[in-house]
């Protein structure tokens, strides 16, 4: 089990950085919108989306082959993949909550 | 504990060119099962099917007369070395011996020079000595059987002969195949040597079948 958070881990990081900046970015725009912050939420949410698809198609075109080095340690791309991504949007959500009801707070 | 992995009714087609279609490969713990064949004719796609990491309209991979599906988590118990870098080149060789459960100092026994290295990350080492880790990563760690893409072709003389000891050690404990153009190699290290032309598999008797099959001249089998 440790050696799986390790390597999930180690994957995570491999894009950690360009989605936690995406997911910043989100947070201070719905914050920079003050009370009219909630009516952007939608499509900061799809924004969201649409980014982590294109991180998803760029680790899969250019660290394809480090696929083989998780599988040969018994982890396929779905293990790695998924709660690398749940936890992911779950940080996201998390922000984006967080801003807009600190935002309607300052601005009922 | 003696194990046999048997790969056939393998069909691999890329449009209308249809690349494997009359495979039998059997490779078994204590012998090193080589294959020769022309570029382009499905050695590393081969390797790849029995990994799991190639479709294919057709499969039989078996080991120990137990048929391996597409659910079975097939690196319990085969390892593969792709004959590109695979293994993430931030991570440094501590933590590779970590993630394989290997022991660094028998590794320091077959290649000395890397014993400062311990520390060091991937990306700081050169192509040849990447290709060592890598090679000793797949080749030492547990499961029953390895296969070794192009494992000689980027690393210097002096290791390639530390790789050949190191394959006649491992083969104790499990099977191994290996596939690559270093011929001599090949023929010095494999107990059976299979030629994979026109999509077919013919288990050679000696080197002289390799020229019969076109895949090496006369004047090749003189140095062998």
């Amino acid at each position: 089990m440790q050696r799986y958070i390790r390597l999930i881990l180690t994957f995570y990081k491999s894009f950690a950085f360009a989605s936690n900046f995406i997911t910043l970015v989100c947070g201070v725009l719905i914050h920079g919108f003050g009370a009219k912050g909630i009516y952007i939420i939608q499509p900061i949410f799809w924004f969201k989306i649409f980014t982590l698809a294109i991180i998803v198609f760029f680790i899969h075109s250019y660290k394809k082959n480090e696929f083989y080095y998780y599988k040969n340690l018994g982890i396929s791309k779905l293990n790695l993949w998924i709660p690398t991504l749940i936890f992911d949007f779950v940080t996201f959500l998390v922000l984006i909550i967080t801003v807009a009801s600190q935002n309607y707070e300052t601005h009922p | 504990m003696k194990h046999t992995l048997e790969i056939d009714s393998i069909i691999l087609e890329f449009g209308a060119k249809r690349v494997l279609q009359d495979v039998f490969i059997r490779a078994e713990t204590g012998r090193v099962t080589g294959i020769l064949g022309l570029n382009g004719s499905g050695k590393s796609c081969l390797m790849k099917i029995v990994f799991g990491e190639e479709k294919t309209n057709n499969k039989s991979v078996r080991i120990d007369g137990q048929t391996i599906s597409e659910k079975t988590n097939i690196s319990d118990e085969v390892k593969y070395l792709p004959q590109f870098t695979f293994i993430p080149v931030n991570l440094s060789i501590s933590r590779i011996f970590k993630d394989f459960d290997l022991d660094f100092s028998l590794f320091i026994g077959h290649f000395p020079e890397f014993e400062k290295f311990f520390h060091t990350k991937l990306k700081e080492l050169s192509g040849g000595e990447r290709r060592i880790v890598e090679i000793y990563s797949i080749l030492a760690s547990k499961a029953k059987f390895c296969m070794l893409d192009e494992p000689f072709s980027q690393v210097m003389p002096v290791h390639v002969e530390s790789l050949k000891l190191l394959i006649n050690k491992e083969k104790q404990n499990k099977g191994i195949i290996v596939t690559d153009h270093l011929y001599r190699q090949i023929i010095d290290v494999c107990d059976d040597i299979y030629a994979l032309f026109n999509g077919k598999t013919y288990l050679t008797k000696d080197p002289s079948d390799l020229v019969k099959l076109g895949y090496l001249k006369e004047n090749n089998l003189v140095d062998i």
